[in-house]
């Protein structure tokens, strides 16, 4: 893909004479160097990325941050359990109802999500853009047909479409992985689909054509590397909709692997009874960290959208 | 315009016809014996014979797809597995006079909120006013309804008695009584859906304030209320009417997680109960009302659009 999106520069190939290859003076090269400057200047990308990379990092080495065992209850010098404890100076977001630390199963529970959502998301970007650029270069029947079926899956809820699913193929993480990707192939098809069709239109495709390029050639070679800006927008914000697809999913307790495992959907669902109790911090710091996630990816995204258009 | 209401409610049918094939499909391709896991992993071989009977698993793909449309179109699911003396339509339908309540109530309360909101920011465009509640909106855009849920319970519910735990208001109450109850839900639909409706009005707003009949309007010295009255309200809501429309199908089942964590039993709830007791023909149901919903929703907003603007009626002859 790197190779593909760095521009036919590479590997000898021509230059595409497209519109946007000279623009003020500037090549594409310099005007993505020019796009990056900006975004990496932008407050909204620069706190995004922060929130994202310090959720990755909770994800691969949760030890750098916390020590306690996320599973086992904490004990006080006497040995007996403490639950229910408040948040305090030695437990900063308090204890389960079996005493467990509340702080280290929310940095702990970062990984399943971060496990399950990107490969999802990066499959159903594969999969979206093949469908979408074939939907969008060669139109005719094949475009029709795929439409209907695009148009089908986006008629039903994703999250019910998903529990469906889930709960006649089996709680495991493939399954949800696959559900998930399967889901969001078609939403990312009509976005690429639209973008082919609008560059299709462009000079440089006719040009290519004229030439008698395969269309292979123009589609992987011509028209990709124009919409990869697009495609990673696309990305970013489908990986805020499996984030929030993934965490209800679990929150319904449709989930692989071991329910005592620190999850933040789970941990919510176990314990958002206990809030009219009184007893909020075991559901509200895994809820806020799911919306933190939420939030940081949605600014990425956005960032770079700007990034692109401007 | 005939000709374009024909060709759109033709084309949701073919949409239509496609869920039942998926729905239909699910169990068929799923590994193992699809009625032991619609059962559950201990049911009793009779009971197996009776949910392959029930379903028709037992029948060709075919004949299943068939009867799923027949009963689409007379609404009859059947019965419900878990319910004795249950249809499931008469459950769906007490769950959907409820979803539509709640709909209904945020729907009052988001609407002129956002479309207000994407206004005002169109017509500030680039201020600290536009910042705000484009960036506000973004950030809290795609939270989970649960997520939300539980932290206006947290923050509002316990602490204040004047919000409800519970969405659903005990039988008999009074309309009030039931709107007070149903705050808190709506609040959290406004918060998660604000900002995108909020977006859309921004710009399509934008487009049409930019747009040249507006300028000619402003410089004819019209004000600036009958600028927005006469000539950008029914320009610039029609990308706003297009997202209602795809977003109510998703406000009726999508909401699973909003109305478990308020305990109120809408589409959403019904369907999730169906899944934890295993009630096959609840779910399947629930799925495909909550699916003709949403196409009912899109049908129509794409009717009011073309209302609106005559030439969109010209391009979907086009294009589709």
């Amino acid at each position: 893909m790197s190779d593909v999106s760095a521009g036919p520069a590479v590997g000898g190939v021509p230059e595409p004479d497209g519109p946007d290859e000279v623009v003020q003076g500037g090549t594409r090269k310099q005007i993505r160097k020019e796009q990056r400057r900006v975004l990496f200047t932008t407050p909204g990308f620069i706190v995004g990325m922060a929130i994202l990379v310090f959720w990755v990092v909770s994800a691969i080495a949760p030890e750098l941050i916390t020590d306690t065992d996320p599973k086992l209850p904490v004990r006080d010098d006497s040995g007996s359990v403490i639950a229910r404890e408040s948040p305090s100076g030695e437990a900063w977001f308090g204890t389960d109802s079996i005493g467990r630390d509340v702080f280290s199963r929310t940095i702990h529970g970062a990984r399943p999500i971060l496990i399950v959502t990107p490969i999802a998301t990066l499959i159903a970007l594969v999969a979206g853009t093949l469908i979408g650029l074939s939907m969008g270069y060669f139109r005719g029947w094949v475009d029709e047909v795929l439409s209907r079926l695009v148009e089908s899956v986006l008629s039903i809820p994703t999250i019910l479409m998903a529990i469906l699913v889930v709960f006649t193929f089996g709680k495991t993480d493939p399954v949800i992985i696959g559900t998930i990707a399967l889901l969001f192939t078609p939403p990312i098809a009509r976005t690429v689909r639209a973008a082919a069709i609008a560059e299709s239109q462009l000079d440089y495709v006719t040009s290519a054509k004229m030439r008698g390029e395969r269309s292979l050639f123009i589609i992987s070679r011509e028209i990709l590397p124009n919409i990869t800006g697009l495609l990673v927008v696309e990305l970013t914000v489908r990986l805020g909709y499996a984030i929030f697809a993934v965490a209800t999913l679990a929150f319904l307790g449709l989930v692989g692997g071991d329910i005592t495992d620190p999850d933040w959907g789970i941990d919510v669902a176990n314990n958002w009874g206990r809030i009219v109790g009184e007893v909020w911090w075991p559901t509200i710091f895994p809820a806020l960290a799911i919306a933190s996630l939420v939030i940081g990816v949605n600014l990425v995204a956005d960032s770079i959208d700007r990034a692109t258009k401007s | 315009m005939a000709r374009f209401i024909l060709r759109r409610f033709g084309l949701s049918l073919i949409t239509l016809m496609i869920i039942l094939v998926i729905v239909t499909l699910i169990p068929n391709i799923a590994p193992g014996d699809p009625a032991r896991k619609i059962a559950g992993g201990t049911a009793s071989p009779e009971r197996l014979a009776s949910v392959r009977e029930s379903l028709g698993l037992d029948d060709s793909v075919a004949t299943q797809l068939g009867d799923l449309t027949r009963s689409v179109f007379t609404l009859d699911f059947g019965d419900s597995f878990t319910k004795p003396g249950e249809t499931v339509m008469g459950l769906v339908r007490a769950a959907l006079w409820k979803s539509t309540k709640l709909v209904a109530f945020s729907l009052v309360m988001l609407l002129p909120l956002s479309i207000a909101g994407g206004m005002l920011a169109a017509y500030k465009k680039d201020s600290w006013i536009d910042r705000t509640i484009v960036n506000t909106g973004l950030a809290l855009s795609s939270i989970p309804e649960f997520v939300a849920g539980v932290i206006f319970l947290s923050v509002l519910a316990v602490p204040i008695d004047f919000f409800k735990v519970g969405a659903n208001a005990p039988d008999g109450s009074s309309f009030f009584t039931q709107l007070q109850h149903m705050l808190l839900p709506a609040f959290v639909v406004v918060t998660v859906y604000f900002g995108y409706i909020a977006r859309v009005t921004r710009a399509g707003t934008i487009a049409a304030l930019d747009a040249d009949y507006s300028r000619t309007a402003f410089m004819k010295g019209i004000s600036t209320r009958d600028v927005f009255r006469r000539h950008v309200f029914r320009n610039a809501l029609q990308p706003t009417v297009a997202v209602v429309g795809t977003q109510l199908g998703y406000m009726f089942g999508g909401m699973v997680g909003l109305e478990i964590v308020f305990n109120y039993p809408g589409l959403g709830k019904t369907i999730f109960n169906a899944v934890n007791s295993a009630d096959y023909p609840v779910l399947r149901g629930g799925v495909l009302v909550v699916a003709i919903i949403y196409m009912a929703a899109t049908l129509v907003a794409d009717l009011i659009i073309a209302w609106m603007n005559p030439r969109a009626r010209l391009v979907s002859e086009g294009t589709s």
